[in-house]
């Protein structure tokens, strides 16, 4: 029985449930400890129940995702394992923007971000440059300027 | 080649700089500041008094300092998190905080987790509004005078966090009057304690003054006692609790209450990180004691806690200072006073 | 109290006070673009207004404050990232339309019902002014939990699809507004040992994380170019079919501007649960509540109307008291300390064309904002056409930005993150992002007036007058499908 993933996600909420429960007897109060064990104990019930009837239902094809608005030769045909490979490329540059915030600061980070991301996705270097240079400087001068808000300016250049 | 004799030069450069500064005195306070950004560490949600009292500095401080002031507030945990970012930040004058001192204080006292800063290690640049709390209820409601809080059984009176300043005064309280009485707690600010007592939902809590007079003053609530040994200026009708009651021949109480009224005082505080040269201490208590004869500052604190700050209640840094490490030599004591309140008084 | 109100009105179109008004929506929209929220530009306003004349500072921070979901009903629309907390559930439905080529009817549903629900709800608020007083003192312990349960029970509708999902993710909800500090027992709960946690997990960075990365997210995975493939009406006649669609669905539109409202006044509740409340009533109420997450204009009209319409009923609770009923109420109230006038019944008694300039103020921020933002709208549908990738850095730092800026901390980052991949997993597995939120939003005060309630009033705490009629209303929510069918079917026999 080929597990999906839909089920791997409902385990993963379980496990955490399994924990919280775990969590909650150690508060010492009764007031602090029972929300949380009813609730985690609730989410775990509902849970087996659904992963139950997950696991029991006919395993299905992979569909391809499809928007039914748009024409279908846009829409890129997606199956299990390029689905993944694609959100996690997308997750990647997500987290490596923050932690490009965290060492270099908002203004820089955004710079390097939109440079690099543009020209791995093909855009030419002239778009790239302008594009991430204006959304910087716009960035900057509604938040420094414009807001007085104060970004955080990373380790690096001392944040 | 040529690059070899580029970065010597560079090299050669930088030495001379790094020797050239190394014989120079540091900066004067005044030059020092110009230009510079200056950290104030606000310990509440924007709209508090604190908060709001330090906005109101910023124009004056740049005016006197030359430096901008970046306002952040760091309220996690019930303004821990400020005392503590403060305890380890660098004391180079770029970090300030304004906070209350009575919520620093209880934290530390109580043990609250996390509350590693050390209060009496802070530098005190000086303090604005020293308060004390008073004892409030609906202005309609059934309860008139102390005697009828006594005479009251089941009483239900309300508290924000359990080891907070207001939630121990009121048990305090309850202790001093020998009420029957619980405090719930749990309540998230002073704002809705206010709307509970106009509701009826509880009978009563104790409020730092400047948070009590605005409603006072509009008629929906009524002051019963003050938790001091004297009277306030501002609300000279309501009686000190020493006077309101008779506490002869119990020391444990009068001890109880000696210390709502001169250690446990609630006071809006400048301090800075601990360590901070003394040159530059002594420079920001001159700035801010200038503050004391504003004509302006004064309106506009006044405006801001709805009654006329006295001078008296303006303390110096020196004076600010010694407050704190009195509260702290009897932090022992308190502590176990006030978890047993916790344990007895708490709904 | 007429003349009051006259005189109230003639001040708000004085030159200085309604230049005042108009720079304060010009911010005020901005800021809902930026994602940064009323209490951040608030704060950040403040120390240069609080100088001026009360009539001019105040206009300007009320204008600044009561526009900002406005502004962010349009980054709802066109990227799929709340500008405010209460404009995400705007994103579920205003999104999707966007998708389809219909941004322009999104825009104009969402901005008409802004509008016209901004001023709807500062007719509510002077009706009431009388009888305020007497409402709200009457919401105690019971009767507040009785309000919260009523709003959690939407958590059935919007699970409507699967149940039991929507209940998984309604409970989670609850579950994360659990996190930090217990004002009750004064136990820190999964926090870590954390400062960043032990007031909870910020709704912005959720927010943001859990619609606006979320949906780049299954952008890309999909793989699209755009937003949108083509667009189904252009320009002012796309804008313009969303404003009719408000005409068309005006009952929808008024039961959502009072449920707005009404959660409004109610202390300590706000907007964030307004949305979703109205949101799901809006579901509950449409002929086709299956189309509802994939491009229904209804759910768009309903919780628009309904952020906009709580902002002048928290207004006058804090006017009326001098209690705030928000944190962003709380700074308005500092402001209203720092020009000299003091809140509370005072003010409505001796200072009534103060209040009436307020809230006429108000009425005259959303229309103008309205006017401003109707009229960009065609221009703004083209961001639909922009290449996903020159979308996707500019989310990523709005939503970071947005994230940041609250707390100031760069952990809420990371909150956004998991939230985003919490987000992704739940749309791909049929769960209800909108339940979770509500969940959160209304999880704490729902454990904390449970217990409240219990050990003030005891187990019986829900036999007051207030309770019980809510308790029917719960009970409403719930019967409504059948309740449907019966009478849906009741007509047809009688047709027949």
């Amino acid at each position: 029985m080929k597990i999906k993933p839909g089920s791997v996600f409902l385990i993963f909420i379980l496990l955490l449930m399994i924990y919280t429960a775990t969590e909650a007897l150690s508060f010492g109060h009764y007031e602090a400890m029972l929300a949380p064990l009813l609730l985690s104990m609730a989410i775990l019930g509902l849970g087996a129940i659904e992963l139950v009837r997950e696991l029991r239902s006919k395993n299905k094809r992979a569909q391809p995702i499809e928007d039914e608005d748009l024409p279908p030769m846009v829409v890129a045909r997606v199956a299990g394992g390029s689905e993944m490979r694609r959100f996690g490329t997308a997750l990647s540059w997500i987290g490596g923007f923050a932690l490009g915030i965290y060492s270099m600061g908002f203004f820089i980070s955004t710079l390097l971000f939109a440079l690099t991301y543009l020209r791995v996705r093909g855009l030419g270097w002239l778009s790239s440059t302008g594009f991430a240079a204006g959304f910087t400087v716009l960035l900057y001068v509604i938040f420094e300027i414009g807001l007085r808000s104060h970004l955080y300016r990373g380790l690096v250049f001392g944040g | 080649m040529k690059s070899v004799v580029a970065v010597v030069c560079c090299f050669m450069v930088t030495l001379s700089f790094a020797v050239g500064s190394y014989g120079q005195e540091p900066a004067k306070p005044a030059a020092f500041y110009k230009g510079k950004n200056i950290d104030f560490i606000l310990n509440e949600a924007p709209g508090g008094d604190a908060d709001l009292l330090g906005r109101l500095l910023g124009p004056y401080v740049k005016e006197h300092t030359g430096a901008t002031p970046i306002f952040v507030n760091r309220r996690s945990a019930g303004g821990v998190e400020g005392y503590v970012y403060l305890s380890k930040a660098a004391p180079d004058g770029l970090a300030m905080g304004i906070g209350t001192t009575l919520p620093m204080l209880l934290n530390k006292i109580t043990g609250a987790p996390g509350a590693i800063y050390e209060p009496d290690k802070f530098g005190y640049v000086c303090s604005f509004l020293r308060v004390r709390n008073v004892f409030i209820v609906a202005a309609k409601g059934p309860y008139k005078t102390i005697a009828d809080l006594k005479k009251a059984k089941k009483l239900v009176l309300g508290g924000t966090s359990p080891q907070g300043n207001l939630a121990l005064a009121t048990m305090s309280s309850i202790k001093l009057l020998d009420l029957d009485a619980k405090v719930i707690t749990g309540t998230k600010g002073p704002g809705p304690l206010l709307q509970d007592i106009l509701s009826g939902e509880i009978a009563g809590t104790c409020l730092p003054m400047q948070l009590a007079m605005r409603g006072i003053r509009d008629g929906n609530y009524r002051a019963l006692f003050t938790l001091a040994n004297e009277r306030f200026s501002a609300i000279p009708d309501v009686p000190s609790l020493k006077e309101a009651y008779d506490m002869a021949g119990d020391e444990e109480k009068k001890e109880l209450l000696a210390m709502w009224d001169q250690s446990l005082v609630m006071s809006q505080a400048i301090i800075t990180p601990p360590g901070l040269a003394k040159e530059k201490l002594d420079f920001l208590r001159e700035i801010y004691a200038k503050l004391k004869s504003s004509p302006q500052f004064r309106k506009d604190m006044d405006k801001l806690f709805a009654f006329h700050v006295e001078d008296a209640d303006i303390l110096a840094g020196p004076e600010a200072e010694k407050l704190v490490k009195d509260a702290m030599t009897k932090a022992g004591k308190m502590k176990s006073i006030f978890l047993q309140f916790i344990k007895e008084y708490r709904l | 109290m007429i003349d009051a109100f006259l005189q109230g009105t003639a001040t708000v179109f004085q030159p200085m006070v309604f230049l005042s008004i108009l720079v304060g929506v010009v911010l005020g929209v901005s800021v809902g673009v930026t994602a940064i929220g009323g209490m951040v530009a608030c704060a950040l306003f403040l120390p240069f207004v609080y100088q001026l004349p009360p009539e001019l500072a105040l206009s300007f921070l009320v204008a600044l404050t009561s526009v900002v979901f406005t502004g962010g009903s349009i980054t709802s629309v066109l990227l799929g990232v709340p500008g405010t907390a209460p404009n995400a559930a705007t994103v579920i439905d205003g999104f999707p339309m966007a998708q389809k080529g219909e941004a322009g009817r999104a825009l104009g549903a969402a901005i008409g019902s802004s509008m016209f629900g901004g001023m709807a709800s500062v007719f509510l608020a002077m009706a009431m002014i009388p009888v305020l007083k007497p409402i709200v003192l009457s919401f105690r312990a019971p009767e507040m939990f009785m309000v919260i349960l009523l709003g959690l029970s939407f958590l059935a509708i919007m699970a409507a699809g699967s149940p039991v999902k929507g209940m998984i993710s309604g409970f989670l909800g609850v579950l994360l507004a659990l996190i930090g500090f217990q004002g009750v027992s004064g136990v820190y709960r999964f926090t870590f040992g954390s400062f960043f946690l032990s007031d909870g997990l910020d709704l912005n960075g959720v927010v943001l994380g859990i619609f606006a990365l979320t949906e780049m997210f299954d952008m890309i995975v999909k793989g699209k170019k755009t937003i949108a493939m083509e667009v189904r009406k252009v320009g002012f006649k796309g804008v313009f079919q969303g404003v009719k669609d408000i005409w068309i669905h005006k009952w929808l539109w008024f039961r959502c501007c009072v449920i707005g409202y009404v959660v409004g006044i109610v202390p300590a509740i706000g907007g964030n649960a307004a949305m979703f409340v109205a949101y799901g009533h809006a579901k509950q109420t449409s002929r086709t509540p299956e189309k509802f997450g994939t491009g229904c204009v209804e759910g768009v009209i309903g919780p628009e109307s309904a952020n906009n319409a709580s902002s002048a009923g928290d207004l006058l609770t804090t006017m009326a008291f001098g209690i705030p009923g928000s944190a962003v109420m709380a700074l308005l109230m500092g402001g209203f300390l720092l020009v000299g006038v003091t809140p509370g019944p005072v003010m409505i008694k001796d200072s009534l064309p103060l209040v009436f300039t307020l809230l006429v103020g108000i009425a005259v921020a959303n229309w103008i904002a309205g006017i401003i933002c109707l009229l960009i709208a065609p221009q703004l549908m083209k961001v639909s056409f922009i290449r996903i990738d020159y979308l996707f850095v500019i989310i990523s730092a709005v939503v970071f930005i947005g994230a940041f800026i609250s707390k100031l901390s760069l952990l809420d980052l990371v909150v956004a993150i998991v939230f985003g991949v919490l987000g992704y997993g739940m749309k791909r597995f049929g769960y209800s992002r909108e339940a979770l939120i509500l969940g959160l939003v209304l999880g704490e005060l729902f454990e904390f007036y449970l217990t409240r309630s219990l050990k003030i009033f005891g187990p019986t705490f829900f036999m007051t007058p207030t309770s019980l009629v809510l308790l029917v209303f719960i009970i409403l929510v719930f019967a409504y499908p059948w309740l449907k069918n019966v009478f849906s079917r009741r007509s047809l026999k009688g047709a027949q």
